[in-house]
């Protein structure tokens, strides 16, 4: 090996360095070209509305609005319209164990014994009650996400394809989404399932399709009883604001330290 | 320092210069324009078609039975509980009709007794209750009254 | 209907009807718990020089790589989308255990494990470059980068880069494994995994099987050479599993003996679970086989007067205990940990199939990629240091068509 050879190799290498940090620069300008940030921070918290300006095409603005739900269960009767009308609004699969709701029977026995159960999510008839003369108290008790201001199913999402939208809804990115199953891990109450048709997490976006439309999500619109109310936490005198004023409410798992923007007005203690 | 070493540091250097460069071209469009996530999430989940109409879809052109539901004891229910999701009719009203042949099977779906239901609630025995009988001989679906046609 | 396909007992939500981590995701922190134990039983004696395990040390080193290689095959294979998997890198959401990932590895295999083993081998490598020919010579060559030299000056050098990378690559290996106890540990929905000692656990489990399965390289490759392994340094080994064994089973201790006493809204549920859906693989396969008997039968060479020829035996089967008994410690965190409901009023069940993307194949396959591995690498990087061999000579190779080799070359 002569010296001479090495000295070309090493021009070799710092043209090839060169070249490689041309690229690099070449980037940041191509991206300056389209008018993006190299380098795009999110703003920082506190200061302002980032997100103040952002509109969907239909002109409604997310940042003017925060979602919440509230759930009466001295109104609910257990009809589980509310899981027949998600899964028909959002076509989710009727045979897979996937469920953006589903209602839970309580019986309780006069010796504190605790029957639950939910067939297929409430679809399928609740089994009769035996020997109903030993029942203390039975009840329903509808479940779904609770779209939690502390969510750990977006805290652990480890690529940001679950999100949560200025106006307070948890979604997944189904596009994005890589199908690692962490947030379904992470969830307490059960909410989020794998959908093997997308191969994605789903779970439920509180009808963002509908709410964005100024519709009610499905379940609270086909609740016969009124036991569901959907509102907007900012809309002082709305429906929802108007529920947590008249009713005591209470929220599942709040050791979690989730902080769910799912609210029930009485709720027993056996539910978890 | 002996070359190899150098050229390793290269080697290193180039690689994360790589690495640097083909993460620019990654990063999808409008991440980190809301937050950590791509912006253009919610217009492509808010773009998903409702499949209910809606109450207030119903009001347009059924203003009719509405007003003699707004009396009976069925006034906060929506239209779409018993007839079912009406958005393809809410938008065009010709293509397909909502179906209004319930029969006593439906209506217990709601009105079986149950003691898991609130009390209070109005609730009859369907195996005791008048058996044989649809429910709308007595009961106006429309406008409900629980005690009309009660014999107890 | 899923009440007819997934069999369940008590109340679950209908959501947890499938089970979703697999077997797939128990040898993910298997194995990387392998990659850690070998590189911090590498490491630590190498850092205290320690004469007596010097045999072991290049094999650790290549059985860790050889691991780290094959680490993230099991979660591709899991993933619903593996096609993705880039993202983690491009957009790392920072507040996600499971994104820090990327960083982890990707600083652990390039910048400790390949860089330590590189300085490690580069003096043998130009020096077998020399002596090899065809593919053999020009991998040797690119690998050096086309410099052949070994002056006592670089190659001084060489040493002292290696030991620098080889201390922070024991930190480094804390992370990783820790690391990989806090995906777990961090799960507060799931009352069986969170738990601040989580990462401390699986950290020390890593050590021992790293060790165990160092231990049991080392013979069996001994074994395959003809080559009589130094008992000097089995025992050596022997001992440190011992030592690891005895923290690993007290820190488990301490998480059990916490947790009856706490005992949270969760205890009746997953005391019903340890001592009946998991008995067999906890109570049997992890606590006693896997810690108990091996514990056991390692303090008993120490006390005891056994022959070598024994005493090989006993460590060759207390390597398989303990490997099989950390096996099972990971798929009691990661099915345990799903196979009770979050409402804790009821179980779902767990059945592993033989074929499948996630079934006992695809797993058995996983399992024997990192020997393949290994043995492509010790063919190319040859760690064998036998007593014959003058010491310090750790880079002599006693293969046939290497020992040819020097012959040839000379020739020429």
């Amino acid at each position: 090996m002569t010296h001479d050879d090495t000295l070309s190799r090493r021009d070799i290498l710092k043209k090839t360095f060169a070249l490689g940090s041309g690229v690099f620069l070449c980037t940041f300008a191509v991206k300056a070209a389209k008018g993006e940030s190299p380098d795009p921070t999110p703003a920082p918290k506190g200061a302002g509305d980032p997100t103040g300006s952002y509109k969907l095409p239909n002109g409604y603005e997310p940042s003017a609005h925060y979602y919440g739900y509230g759930i009466d269960l001295d109104k609910c009767i257990g009809c589980t319209r509310c899981v027949d009308a998600c899964k028909t609004e959002n076509s989710v699969s009727r045979t897979e164990p996937n469920f953006r709701t589903w209602v839970e029977r309580y019986v309780i026995r006069d010796d504190d014994t605790l029957e639950v159960c939910s067939p297929k999510g409430g679809l399928d008839p609740y089994p009769a009650i035996e020997d109903p003369g030993s029942v203390a108290k039975s009840f329903f008790v509808p479940k779904m996400c609770a779209h939690c201001e502390r969510s750990p199913c977006e805290q652990v999402c480890p690529v940001g394809a679950t999100l949560k939208s200025p106006d307070g809804v948890v979604l997944i990115d189904k596009k994005y989404c890589i199908g690692c199953g962490y947030c379904i891990q992470a969830c307490p109450y059960g909410c989020r399932y794998f959908d093997e048709s997308t191969r994605t997490a789903g779970k439920c976006t509180l009808c963002y399709h509908r709410i964005t439309r100024g519709l009610r999500p499905a379940c609270a619109e086909i609740c016969p009883t009124g036991a569901r109310v959907f509102g907007d936490l900012r809309e002082k005198d709305g429906p929802l604001a108007k529920f947590l004023r008249e009713h005591r409410v209470q929220v599942l798992k709040p050791h979690m330290g989730t902080r769910p923007k799912l609210y029930y007005h009485n709720l027993d203690k056996e539910v978890r | 320092m002996p070359r190899y070493l150098v050229r390793l540091i290269i080697i290193f250097v180039l690689g994360a210069v790589a690495v640097l460069a083909i993460r620019q071209f990654m990063v999808p469009a409008s991440f980190y324009q809301l937050g950590h996530y791509r912006a253009s999430v919610l217009p492509e989940v808010a773009a998903q078609e409702p499949v209910y109409a809606g109450h207030a879809a119903c009001e347009e052109c059924h203003g009719d039975v509405l007003e003699v539901k707004e009396k009976g004891r069925h006034t906060g229910l929506s239209c779409e509980v018993c007839h079912g999701a009406a958005a393809t009719h809410a938008a065009d009203p010709s293509s397909t009709k909502p179906f209004t042949e319930l029969d006593r099977s439906f209506c217990l779906v709601c009105h079986e007794k149950n003691i898991s239901r609130p009390a209070g609630f109005p609730m009859v025995d369907g195996l005791a209750h008048n058996i044989k009988e649809d429910c709308r001989k007595c009961h106006k679906p429309h406008s409900p009254s629980p005690n009309k046609g009660e014999e107890k | 209907m899923h009440e007819a396909a997934y069999a369940f007992t008590g109340y679950i939500y209908p959501n947890e009807a499938k089970l979703l981590w697999s077997v797939l995701i128990v040898l993910y922190p298997y194995i990387t718990g392998l990659v850690a134990g070998a590189f911090i039983l590498a490491s630590l004696l190498s850092v205290f020089r320690v004469k007596a395990v010097h045999p072991t040390y290049r094999l650790a080193l290549l059985t860790s790589l050889s691991f780290l290689l094959v680490a993230t095959l099991p979660l591709l294979a899991h993933l619903g989308h593996p096609e993705r998997s880039f993202e983690i890198f491009v957009t790392p959401h920072t507040s996600s255990a499971m994104a820090m990932f990327g960083f982890v590895y990707a600083w652990y295999l390039m910048l400790v494990l390949c860089v330590e083993i590189w300085f490690e081998y580069r003096a043998d490598m130009v020096r077998w470059a020399g002596e090899c020919k065809g593919l053999k010579r020009l991998i040797y060559r690119i690998i050096t980068l086309w410099d052949d030299d070994t002056s006592p000056r670089s190659v001084q050098m060489d040493h002292k880069i290696a030991y620098a990378v080889t201390v922070i690559g024991i930190p480094s290996a804390f992370l990783l494994h820790g690391y990989v106890g806090f995906i777990f540990g961090s799960v507060k929905a799931n009352p069986y995994w969170a738990s601040v000692l989580m990462p401390v656990v699986f950290l020390f489990s890593a050590i021992v099987s790293g060790i165990a399965l160092v231990l049991l390289l080392y013979q069996v490759t001994a074994h395959l050479r003809w080559k009589k392994a130094d008992m000097a340094c089995l025992d050596t080994v022997g001992r440190y599993l011992l030592y690891a064994l005895i923290v690993d089973f007290a820190l488990e201790g301490l998480d059990v003996i916490h947790r009856i006493y706490v005992a949270e809204e969760s205890f009746d549920i997953l005391s019903l679970m340890v001592t009946g859906k998991l008995f067999l693989t906890l109570v049997i396969a992890q606590v006693l086989l896997g810690g108990l008997v091996p514990m056991l039968a390692l303090a008993s060479t120490l006390v005891f007067r056994i022959p070598d020829k024994t005493r090989q035996w006993l460590y060759v089967v207390v390597s398989l205990l303990v490997l099989q008994g950390i096996f099972f410690m990971r798929w009691n965190v990661v099915i345990g940990g799903q196979l009770f409901s979050k409402s804790l009023l009821g179980f779902t069940t767990y059945k592993l199939d033989i074929a499948g993307r996630e079934g006992a194949m695809v797993a058995l396959i996983i399992m024997g990629l990192p020997f393949i591995i290994l043995t492509v690498l010790t063919w190319l990087l040859p760690p064998w240091v036998d007593n014959d061999a003058a010491p310090g000579d750790h880079g002599a190779t006693d293969k046939p068509e290497a020992a040819a080799v020097p012959a040839q070359a000379s020739a020429k």
